[in-house]
């Protein structure tokens, strides 16, 4: 259907788009804001924005979606947050509330932080360093999508086992007279700190109820207050007057910020055209996209996000558990042809990593034919080798967009390489756990993955052995290589991802040259403004797509 | 047969037409009367000729597929390029828009964001709309039969349990449980014990349809088997010591021909509308098949760049309802005039 | 006049059990769809899995499950699955819409259904009868959705003649944008039902005048007008009001899925489509049984109108 489900809407791209992600210039402090498209915007203003569907949640302990993270990053700030800045620079973790980033002890199982003085919250209350413990106690027990990130805290399963709201995480301590905290974690994982960056981890008011909050979201701390929330409606962020800049968290350029619910794309592109709203978070449809960048094309800007759109290929499964036959996949598939289907916003790529991620060193040649091409005979030649003409296949996706056309296209290519396959579509919301179930033996199907956190960490498991499971499987094509595994078991313990990315690197490569899954491309996504916008101040963050924080007029 | 027709007198003067008349030479008596309609009138001859093209281009739609546009419903021609006018055209530009109606042979009527050609599908997809319209109409047409006249000549309280059953279908949103059942049945497919169907069968669809119809086929045929059974001859063989079997099978059957032919071509024409509302919701027809609804749900994402994706499925479709419609219409007038089959009310918005 | 509401409310109790359950069972049988998965995340652990089970009682056996859910709806404690939002302060939130939907939908399908219907039986086979048969076969032919989408887009979003869809409160943009905005919409789904109507109330009307009392009552010289308003009319409404009745009732319990999701109007079809979309059992539920209140309700609304309109029905 096209108006209610969820399109992540296809848009396209001219032969002028721009391909690269995070290279917007705003890292460089600019002073030509004088007369107009200037890098830095004007302090004031009130603006309106659209979103396609309503956030799932108002509230940062139980948000899981882009759209909500979007829009609560700049009112609940984490102890650790990331820097307001574009491409690379954006992915790194950086002090929020807290003075610097923790002090790990060797083990990797002890964080120490401390909170810093003076800190406010939006109602002018002092922040204390125990409410902390409360957000994520709040996070625990309202059982968001959220807890599976803090369970590593010593004591916080037997906080979710207890059931009650005001149990006791051992793990964490804090004193509010110091500020200090202290993170014990129950086993050793290296991302932890990310974890304390995400909106989970926003940090609320000691006294905010264990409830969904949306109608009216908890106090928190940073350069917005959420001050009215129309329930599957519309959003005002307001400027937080009991907010002064942290060192990496500004205070808010717009005086408010109203995001309202516009189901018809149609009407957001006229809309955005019309300057009648400011900016708007999905892309156009395809069919307009040509109208918005001819008549908006000084206030269009495609942004390549870090995400990873496959196909996985089950290895406990024929055909696919012969390495030949996966191979065949690879040659056969046409990047370039399911852009297509993409509207032109899908960057092909030949990598499991995104081009945006540390770690992220293209595979090059790529084995089976540079991105955009595709070798039929090959294909053909490689499964008549391994024996497999005329197996039949089942290629499972869903129906929430892209997803029936792409999975519709694999069939029909793997039908023109000798194979015998038929689409299996299922309904959005039970279709990962159908292919994650290992009893539907799902042999290939549609994947995509968005980053929770940027590191290759969130994106590897997905391959990682030692994640596979009976049910609820995410690495749905079960890949299992003791090479591949030891070297994430190995990066993912190590919080200096700087450390690691060749090992990031090198992993990346093993899967792609064994055809452990076939990547196709990572989702682009559009920035577009309203003409009273300062376009190139309005940053365009690796996590968060739009930083609502620099929004400001030229 | 010769004996009940005796036994049934001659039909009271304001009985409905149709329902009295001696079961036998109704029976062909109808038919002909119908088809004499249809013939004299001339919005049934032409509903007649636009039904014979629709369905006609359906079944040759393998014809078309392999000799004229030489692809399959099912081929992708994402990347592909054809000749248009002596140049090279993309057959989906890189920004996903599908080219347009050529008037060729390959891509008549343009292609879809898939690069398939859309006149094989549309042709492909309407064989799918009318064969799951006919297997739902029958199956509606058999089970309402039943539930009719079981819950009319029983009465008591097998009426009232199936009145009851009708009474709940009747007051859920029957979109909603189409949507439901589909969902539901996609994933696991349907086991009836004795036939099994794949979750992407087309058989599935036109289960729920026929199912969910059924209400209004059992609400009417219940009205007139409750008449029938109160009729000197139906009277008159029960005290002859007849059976409820024989009296339903020699008295009652024979005399509900009129209504069933009334309500077939309109019970018809709901069932290929609700078809297309279902599949439109992604309920009915499951993927790589495609159906008139499906066509359109798949077009409106690029109405305005290419329109008559959504345009002329939707005016197939329409067609073909109206053409039902238009039929059932001269059908009535001529064997029921009166309207003692109530149009079967239509509950698809 | 008690044993018609002691009628009532039996039967309506007995299709509340029976479409809740129909209801509950197709949701439980859909196999992987494990709510308390759902609501885990994208990468759910098994304690976050066993705790949402324990604490919103998936580990229940299913008759204790549906009792419970069943229980909440009716004291408006039922939570949806999907985004925990309190579904029946979000049936609220659409019923405004819904509400003016059925409002102007109900009240176009009503009039023009009796209008085109005494069009047709005043002069049966004349070109006026032919012209209004002609329509009304059309608009029961005409997709919903088809001519929804063209009309949103070529009418609104193209030709601004009228809006593209969406809802305007009498609070924000006065009657007059109201209005404004329903009409479309509304007139796209009466467009069917007065199609149906105008051969019903034809049919009828016809019947009637044909009757004998309305032969008596033009013998003795009652004007033309007289006797087909108050006395045929009277009796050719009845079976005409009756389907009207059933869809209204339709309408206001969610019914116009299609129209309202055509037309952004967000109201409790959209709601609905929406919860059946992301399988999310608890609102589904609750306007599946919303929807069947008003079925009965309308119905014995409908039947005291008989009494009404026919003195010969007693309740």
């Amino acid at each position: 259907m096209t108006t209610t489900r969820i399109t992540a809407a296809l848009a396209a791209l001219s032969a002028t788009a721009v391909l690269a992600a995070g290279c917007g210039g705003s890292d460089e402090p600019d002073t030509s804001s004088k007369g107009g498209d200037g890098a830095s915007a004007q302090v004031g203003g009130t603006f309106t924005g659209v979103y396609t569907s309503f956030p799932d949640y108002i509230d940062p302990a139980l948000s899981y979606t882009q759209e909500g993270w979007m829009t609560l990053w700049p009112a609940y700030t984490g102890l650790l947050t990331y820097k307001h800045a574009e491409g690379a620079e954006g992915a790194k973790l950086v002090p929020g509330l807290a003075e610097a980033l923790p002090e790990i002890s060797d083990d990797g199982l002890t964080y120490k932080l401390k909170l810093r003085s003076g800190l406010k919250y939006s109602d002018g209350s002092p922040v204390k360093a125990s409410d902390f413990e409360h957000t994520i106690k709040r996070v625990l027990n309202l059982e968001s999508g959220g807890s599976a990130f803090y369970l590593s805290i010593e004591g916080a399963e037997k906080y979710v086992k207890a059931g009650k709201a005001d149990g006791d995480i051992t793990g964490i301590t804090a004193d509010d007279a110091t500020g200090e905290i202290t993170i014990k974690l129950a086993e050793k994982d290296g991302q932890f700190s990310y974890y304390l960056a995400m909106d989970f981890a926003g940090l609320v008011k000691g006294d905010t109820a264990f409830d969904n909050l949306t109608a009216k979201p908890p106090i928190g701390v940073g350069p917005f207050v959420i001050s009215n929330v129309k329930s599957n409606r519309s959003v005002t962020l307001t400027k937080n007057v009991n907010f002064t800049a942290l060192p990496e968290v500004p205070e808010a350029k717009a005086d408010s910020i109203t995001i309202e619910v516009q189901k018809n794309q149609r009407r957001q592109a006229q809309d955005i055209i019309n300057n009648a709203i400011d900016f708007m978070t999905d892309p156009p449809t395809p069919d307009q996209i040509r109208e918005v960048k001819t008549k908006a094309a000084d206030r269009y800007k495609e942004e390549v996000t870090n995400s990873q759109y496959y196909f996985f290929l089950n290895e406990r499964v024929a055909p696919f558990d012969n390495e030949k036959v996966r191979q065949a996949v690879g040659f056969a598939v046409d990047e370039r042809a399911l852009a297509r289907i993409f509207g032109g916003l899908l960057a092909p790529s030949c990598n499991f990593l995104p081009p945006g991620m540390i770690g992220y060193q293209k595979v090059e040649p790529c084995p089976w034919g540079e991105p955009g091409t595709a070798d039929l005979e090959k294909a053909k030649a490689l499964i008549k080798e391994a024996g497999a003409e005329g197996k039949s296949v089942t290629v499972w996706g869903n129906d929430e967009d892209p997803s029936t056309p792409v999975v519709e296209y694999l069939a029909d290519t793997l039908n023109k390489i000798g194979l015998k396959a038929k689409p299996r579509i299922v309904d959005g919301s039970v279709y990962f756990s159908t292919i994650g179930n290992q009893k539907t033996e799902a042999q290939t199907g549609f994947a995509n993955w968005f980053q929770d956190f940027p590191s290759p960490a969130n994106f590897m498991f997905l391959v990682d052995g030692k994640s596979i499971q009976s049910t609820n499987n995410q690495n749905f094509g079960n890949v299992d290589d003791p090479d591949i595994n030891a070297k994430i078991a190995d990066a993912k313990a190590n919080p200096d991802i700087e450390a690691v990315k060749d090992e990031w690197a090198a992993a990346d490569k093993a899967l792609i040259e064994k055809a452990y899954v076939i990547p196709y491309g990572n989702r682009k996504l559009t920035k577009i403004t309203s003409d009273k916008v300062a376009f190139d101040a309005f940053l365009w963050h690796p996590v968060y797509n739009q930083d609502l924080a620099s929004l400001g007029g030229k | 047969m010769a004996e009940a027709t005796q036994l049934a007198g001659a039909p009271s003067a304001g009985a409905p037409v149709g329902a009295d008349a001696p079961p036998d030479s109704a029976q062909v008596g109808l038919w002909r009367a119908a088809w004499r309609a249809i013939r004299s009138s001339w919005a049934g001859r032409l509903s007649l000729l636009a039904l014979i093209v629709v369905v006609g281009s359906s079944l040759a739609a393998p014809l078309w597929a392999n000799h004229v546009a030489h692809t399959g419903p099912f081929s992708n021609h994402l990347s592909d390029q054809i000749r248009l006018h002596g140049q090279l055209t993309d057959v989906v530009s890189f920004d996903g828009v599908p080219i347009g109606p050529t008037f060729q042979g390959r891509f008549f009527l343009g292609a879809d964001g898939n690069g398939r050609d859309i006149m094989v599908r549309l042709l492909y997809g309407g064989r799918n709309s009318l064969q799951i319209s006919l297997v739902a109409t029958i199956l509606t047409l058999g089970l309402g039969t039943l539930l009719g006249l079981v819950a009319g000549f029983f009465r008591g309280w097998v009426d009232s349990v199936i009145s009851r059953f009708l009474d709940i279908v009747q007051s859920t949103p029957i979109i909603l449980l189409g949507i439901a059942l589909g969902v539901a049945t996609a994933l696991g497919g349907v086991n009836l014990g004795i036939v099994k169907f794949a979750g992407d069968s087309l058989m599935i669809p036109a289960l729920i349809i026929g199912f969910i119809q059924m209400v209004y086929v059992a609400r009417p045929i219940r009205g007139i088997v409750l008449g029938l059974r109160e009729r000197p001859f139906v009277e008159a063989a029960r005290s002859q010591g007849a059976t409820s079997a024989r009296i339903i099978r020699r008295e009652i059957l024979p005399n509900l021909g009129t209504s069933l032919l009334v309500l077939a071509p309109i019970i018809f024409a709901q069932t290929v509308s609700y078809e297309a509302a279902l599949s439109f919701l992604g309920a009915g027809v499951q993927a790589p098949n495609a159906s008139w609804g499906k066509i359109i749900s798949e077009g409106l994402d690029v109405l305005i760049s290419a329109p008559h994706l959504t345009v002329i499925p939707g005016a197939v479709l329409a067609v073909t309802v109206l053409s039902l419609n238009l039929l059932g219409d001269v059908v009535r007038e001529a064997i029921d005039p009166r309207g003692t089959v109530l149009a079967a009310q239509k509950d698809e918005r | 006049m008690i044993g018609f509401i002691i009628r009532r409310l039996g039967s309506m109790v007995l299709v509340l059990f029976a479409v809740s359950v129909l209801i509950f069972v197709i949701f439980n049988v859909i196999p992987s769809n494990d709510p308390a998965v759902r609501m885990a995340g994208k990468n759910p652990t098994p304690t976050q899995i066993e705790a949402i089970r324990r604490d919103w009682g998936f580990d229940k056996p299913v008759t204790t499950q549906y009792v419970r859910m069943i229980e909440k709806t009716f004291n408006g404690e039922l939570i949806s699955y999907s985004n925990r939002q309190n579904v029946t302060e979000r049936i609220k939130e659409g019923l405004p819409r819904t509400l003016s939907l059925t409002f102007f939908s109900s009240l176009f399908m009503l009039l023009g259904g009796i209008l085109l219907g005494m069009l047709g039986a005043l002069k049966p086979n004349s070109k006026s009868d032919r012209a209004v048969n002609a329509f009304a076969v059309t608009g029961i032919s005409l997709p919903v959705f088809w001519t929804g989408s063209l009309a949103s887009y070529y009418l609104g979003s193209k030709a601004g003649v009228i809006p593209a869809g969406g809802y305007v409160e009498i609070s924000e943009g006065g009657v007059l944008q109201w209005f404004w905005h329903l009409l479309a919409p509304s007139i796209v789904i009466s467009l069917l039902f007065i199609g149906i109507y105008s051969r019903v109330v034809r049919g009828d009307l016809l019947d009637a005048l044909r009757a004998d009392y309305v032969r008596t009552a033009e013998a003795k010289g009652l004007s033309r007008r007289r006797v087909v308003v108050r006395h045929a009319l009277r009796n050719a409404l009845i079976p005409m009001i009756t389907l009207w009745g059933l869809d209204v009732a339709i309408t206001l319990g969610g019914g116009a899925v299609l129209t309202e999701t055509v037309f952004d109007l967000d109201g409790v079809g959209a709601y609905l489509a929406e919860s059946v979309q992301t399988l999310d059992v608890p609102p589904v539920l609750a306007i599946t049984m919303f929807g069947a209140i008003a079925v009965v309700v309308m119905n014995a609304l409908v039947d005291i109108l008989y009494a009404y309109l026919d003195p010969r029905i007693r309740l």
